[in-house]
């Protein structure tokens, strides 16, 4: 075949005679350029977050000729104070993975399934973008599109504008956040107690003791870099207990390790909330006291509740009468397999070095079935000593000026306005998910439930995704429904820094801008009773073509839209997000994002603002934050919401009214009573003891005979949520996590239960459960009590990279993934996700 | 022998061998139609420079049919040097060189500084590491073509620099993962071709040396 005209002259040879380029007398280069700058070796340090976990520490990293080359904790921020844990230092591995999507890239096999072959592609983001914006204008042709949804994974709080904006100015009501997988169980304990949904921060500085409740604050979230430089002292001045079914890293170095029956916390939290009042070490000051002076808690006896007079609290006989009469230590070790001699002892040791003291409520105990109800007891010991929101113990967060996203609804058209009329997808509020986010029935995400209301298509069909900095196939329980619904949805488009299981599903993969290293954003967070604002930044070059999640993919999404006559998006952000500092309107999705982070915290750094310099730091102007990074507010102020709690009462509640409110109104909305939802939603609890924190019994799957231990997962170290196993750091220093092994992913099982079994160290062994199977090898570890399994959560890709899949091409894990043992269960008022407490039980086979 | 015949013959080579880096540096670009006449004036280069090469070259190229292969060859080229997921073959130096196998490392930051010391910036246009073989093949393209035209040593021994302490501790690895990892003819014989030519480049610059 000839070659072309232009061919020939762009190459400039004639039969090989002529050097390529010689008859321009310039060298065709392609991949490199002719330059006169030199370039200069200073190493510099930039300031940015990372987001291995979700304290979200600023921190700042080494560049050296525009390479990231080592992290630290920044240097400016009062929370951290120049700290950071392993995760941070990670992030460089994280950053610089070869198998990092690079390019925006199509799928060409239209056939999906995990054994199916998506033939990816490489595509320009102007041809990405237009397949994406087709299907979302064919949505509104038809007037469908509700049956949009954005799928929101790890997030900045530039997130409302592709997790709340974007859907609902172009008709969809379905943002999906992963919150639900994450904590928010944890969040119920201090709403109906304290009036507030959120993490709490802890006064480690002042603090006599230090309880904990699955928490492992030395090794895994939240506030670890803080917790592991100062727990030194927190040694030397406090007692630290845990509970926690495994040896953790904190365990390892407390006073008491109360290696709890996975799943029966609440019965160590009432217990212990009976111990102290029965030895009368309650909080005169918080609490209150009996008239008369005598103490009338005596096992069994009810009390009369005009007997006593509450201060700060409400509640407390009524709790007492209801629930904690007979809850004794001894009737606690029976369900809890903890000493009552020990229950009693931690009991008295936290109550007598009160009030500064820390009953500090995790995941590990919240997030269980009917979990709401541990975390609510674990943390109302807080207000039975007095600790909340005061010295040494428990505190929320200082106030933080930032702005929110723009007003928004006046830009719906007629097509939006009906659109986001329809309820979100995820069957929140439904009876059987009452999901009482902050009081409201329906109003908390059920992120694992999506998967279900794809498949079912209830309450409709969902026909195009976009998800971000997400995985579900990987880190929701019951993960093999989301390989379904995923294979199911018509349309996805997923953002990510590495092609995982999710892309697997996926019609379109766009490579994400790292959060730390390449993405405009803000986070809010506390530790040390310190609240501040860091910024993510883009201090490198990105290598790859990759856009930013939150700023750049929506803007390229609304500048399509306009040219394809749907103007509202693009018109939005070009009139709310102008720079605030000159009024020039964003040409590109670059200018949007920075106009973005501006507009947002401006009231941190705008010197006219009224904000300004009043909860904390004043920086001088935006170069000046932007360079330092973080803004520090002013210390927490102790006993700020004594008398003020947000509570239905304005106390802080023992019986819980506020509870009982949001029951009620679930509960009419469904026209039946609150022990019908209670019911549903597969809790014991009838009647009034529904509105105290008590104990339930653990929810297991698997009958014991056939599956004969208690499997429970926890966390690493060295998990940057779930995106570590593709690094090799990961893997070289994997025994970090107490029991594990490098290189490895190990079920540690205890030696008793190994000899019984036959089963040795090392050996290649499947977990089965009733849902699903995996394979790993055995650790024998005395870490673990007999009769339960731990196995660490990261591992079991079977796409995600090289070293993270064992072998991609036959989708062999490397390791196993919980998450397809685990089935998919909640705390349903919650609507989390019931990943803790043993909700499963397995049995173990050995490979030959 | 007439000196000015051995000259000729020596720039001869020079040209050949800037050609074939130059073109070879192509074939690692995503295939588009343009890779046919790449293709095509890479068996003239190799034909004109070694025979055991332009007999490899041949069969690269006759084999080579457009619209049935570029489509196959995209999703190869993908899974190869792309990924999602994973790369097969990691197109980088210091992936090989690096002892954590990422990009970005010591010897990317070798490679960058020759740049330099030639004059040159890796073009962020093509939104990869400065170690991409693309990169790399076009810098040596990029070096004997200045001393082509210019006559003048200084690229040639950057040429010969780079070749030692970078480009051959590197490269061969790279070829053997692409022969191990797919069964595309195509990107067997592109590696093996590659192979030869930076072989025969090997021997070069240990003669060079020893002058």
């Amino acid at each position: 075949m000839a070659i072309t005209r232009r061919e020939f002259i762009k190459y400039s040879t004639i039969s090989g005679i002529g050097i390529i380029g010689m008859l321009n007398g310039l060298p065709l280069l392609g991949a490199l350029k002719e330059s006169t700058n030199g370039t200069s070796s200073v190493a510099k340090w930039m300031t940015t977050v990372c987001q291995g976990c979700t304290t979200w520490c600023p921190v700042q990293v080494k560049m050296i000729d525009g390479r990231a080359v080592k992290v630290r904790g920044s240097e400016y921020a009062k929370a951290n104070h120049g700290k950071c844990c392993v995760r941070a230092h990670m992030g460089i591995q994280q950053l610089y993975d070869p198998d990092r999507l690079k390019v925006p890239m199509m799928r060409t096999n239209p056939k999906k399934g995990r054994n199916e072959d998506p033939g990816f592609v490489p595509i320009t983001w102007e041809k990405a973008i237009d397949i994406i914006t087709d299907k979302m204008m064919e949505l509104r042709k038809n007037e469908e599109t509700h049956k949009f949804v954005l799928f929101r994974g790890r997030y900045t709080y530039m997130r409302d504008i592709i997790y709340e904006v974007m859907p609902k100015v172009f008709g969809s009501p379905n943002g999906i956040s992963h919150s639900a997988i994450c904590a928010e169980a944890e969040k119920f304990g201090s709403f109906f107690t304290e009036g507030y949904w959120g993490y709490r921060d802890y006064d480690l500085d002042k603090t006599r003791y230090v309880l904990c409740w699955g928490a492992d604050p030395i090794a895994s979230n939240r506030q670890v870099p803080h917790a592991t430089s100062i727990w030194g002292k927190v040694q030397r001045q406090a007692k630290i207990a845990v509970i926690d079914p495994r040896l953790s890293t904190t365990a390892a170095k407390a006073n008491e390790w109360l290696p709890v029956i996975p799943g029966e916390d609440g019965a160590l939290a009432v217990a212990m909330a009976h111990t102290i009042l029965v030895e009368g070490l309650w909080s005169k000051l918080f609490v209150g006291d009996f008239k008369e002076g005598e103490n009338l808690f005596k096992k069994g006896k009810i009390v009369p509740e005009e007997s006593f007079v509450e201060n700060y609290t409400y509640g407390l006989v009524k709790w007492w009468n209801l629930e904690l009469k007979d809850k004794t230590p001894e009737w606690a070790e029976k369900k809890s397999g903890i000493p009552a001699e020990q229950i009693r002892r931690v009991a008295i040791g936290f109550a007598d070095a009160a009030p500064r003291v820390i009953s500090w409520v995790s995941p590990g105990t919240a997030m269980q079935v009917r979990g709401g109800y541990s975390a609510l007891a674990a943390h109302a010991l807080n207000g039975l000593v007095g600790s909340v929101d005061n010295v040494g113990g428990t505190v929320r967060g200082s106030k933080i000026p930032v702005n929110k996203v723009p007003k928004y609804k006046e830009y719906y058209d007629d097509i939006a306005k009906a659109g986001t009329k329809h309820k979100k997808m995820d069957q929140r509020g439904y009876l059987k998910f009452p999901s009482l986010k902050k009081g409201k029935p329906g109003s908390g995400v059920v992120t694992n439930n999506a998967a279900d209301a794809i498949l079912n298509e209830d309450p409709y069909e969902i026909k195009m995704a976009i998800g971000y900095w997400n995985n579900f196939p990987f880190s929701c329980s019951g993960a093999e429904r989301w390989e379904k619904a995923l294979s199911k949805l018509p349309f996805f488009a997923h953002i990510t820094t590495h092609a995982s299981e999710m892309s697997h599903f996926a019609d379109i993969v766009l490579p994400a801008a790292h959060s730390m290293f390449e993405k405009y954003g803000f986070i809010k967070s506390k530790q040390n009773l310190i609240a501040y604002v860091a910024l993510n930044k883009r201090i490198i070059e990105p290598l790859w073509d990759v856009k930013m999640d939150e700023t750049e993919i929506p803007w390229e999404i609304a500048a399509k839209l306009k040219e394809k006559g749907f103007p509202n998006l693009m018109d939005f952000f070009q009139a709310k997000f102008k720079d605030p500092e000159t009024g020039k309107v964003p040409q590109n999705g670059l200018e949007f994002s920075l106009f973005a982070l501006k507009y947002y915290t401006q009231p941190i750094w705008d010197k006219n603002h009224e904000k300004y310099g009043k909860y904390g730091d004043a920086p001088d102007g935006w170069d000046d934050f932007y360079e330092k990074g973080v803004w520090n507010s002013k210390k927490y102020k102790y006993r700020q919401n004594w008398g003020n709690f947000g509570t239905a009462t304005k106390k802080f509640e023992f019986y819980s009214e506020t509870l009982k409110k949001s029951l009620g109104k679930h509960a009419d909305k469904h026209g039946v009573s609150i022990d019908t939802v209670l019911e549903k939603c597969d809790y014991v609890a009838r009647g009034e003891v529904a509105f105290v924190p008590h104990y339930e019994p653990a929810f297991r799957r698997g009958d014991p005979r056939e599956y004969p231990f208690i499997f429970f997962e926890h966390r690493s170290r060295l998990n940057r949520e779930g995106r570590s196993a593709n690094l090799t750091w990961y893997q070289a220093h994997k025994d970090s996590d107490p029991g594990d092994e490098n290189w490895d992913d190990v079920a540690k099982i205890n030696p008793i239960d190994a000899k019984k079994i036959g089963i040795n160290n090392g050996d290649k062994i499947k977990l089965i459960s009733p849902v699903g199977e995996l394979q790993c090898n055995a650790k024998l570890w005395e870490g673990v009590r007999p009769g339960t399994i731990a196995k660490c959560f990261g591992q079991g890709h079977w796409a995600y990279g090289r070293i993270a899949a064992k072998d991609f091409k036959n989708r062999v894990p490397r390791g196993g993934n919980n998450n397809v043992i685990l089935p998919a269960e909640y705390d349903r008022l919650s609507g989390s996700t019931a990943r803790h407490g043993g909700v499963t039980r397995v049995k173990i086979e050995k490979i030959v | 022998m007439n000196s000015k015949l051995q000259t000729n013959q020596l720039n001869d080579q020079l040209v050949n061998r800037a050609n074939i880096y130059k073109l070879l540096a192509d074939c690692f670009k995503y295939p588009e139609d343009s890779l046919e006449s790449t293709l095509k004036l890479l068996k003239s280069a190799t034909v004109n420079y070694d025979d055991v090469m332009g007999t490899s070259a041949e069969k690269l190229v006759d084999n080579f049919k457009l619209n049935t292969f570029l489509k196959e060859l995209q999703i190869e080229y993908s899974r190869l040097f792309v990924g999602p997921f994973q790369l097969d073959a990691p197109p980088y130096s210091s992936v090989y060189l690096d002892k954590q196998g990422l990009v970005m490392g010591e010897s990317t930051q070798q490679a960058i500084e020759f740049y330099v010391k030639a004059g040159l910036d890796p073009a962020l246009e093509i939104h990869e590491p400065p170690d991409h073989i693309r990169v790399e093949l076009e810098f040596m393209y990029y070096l004997l073509f200045q001393k082509v035209m210019d006559g003048n040593n200084r690229f040639l021994d950057i040429s010969y620099k780079f070749m030692e302490t970078h480009l051959i501790h590197w490269v061969f690895t790279f070829t053997n993962k692409i022969k191990d990892c797919t069964e595309s003819k195509f990107y067997i014989r592109l590696a093996e071709l590659l192979d030869s030519f930076l072989s025969k480049e090997k021997e070069l610059f240990l003669k060079y040396n020893k002058i």
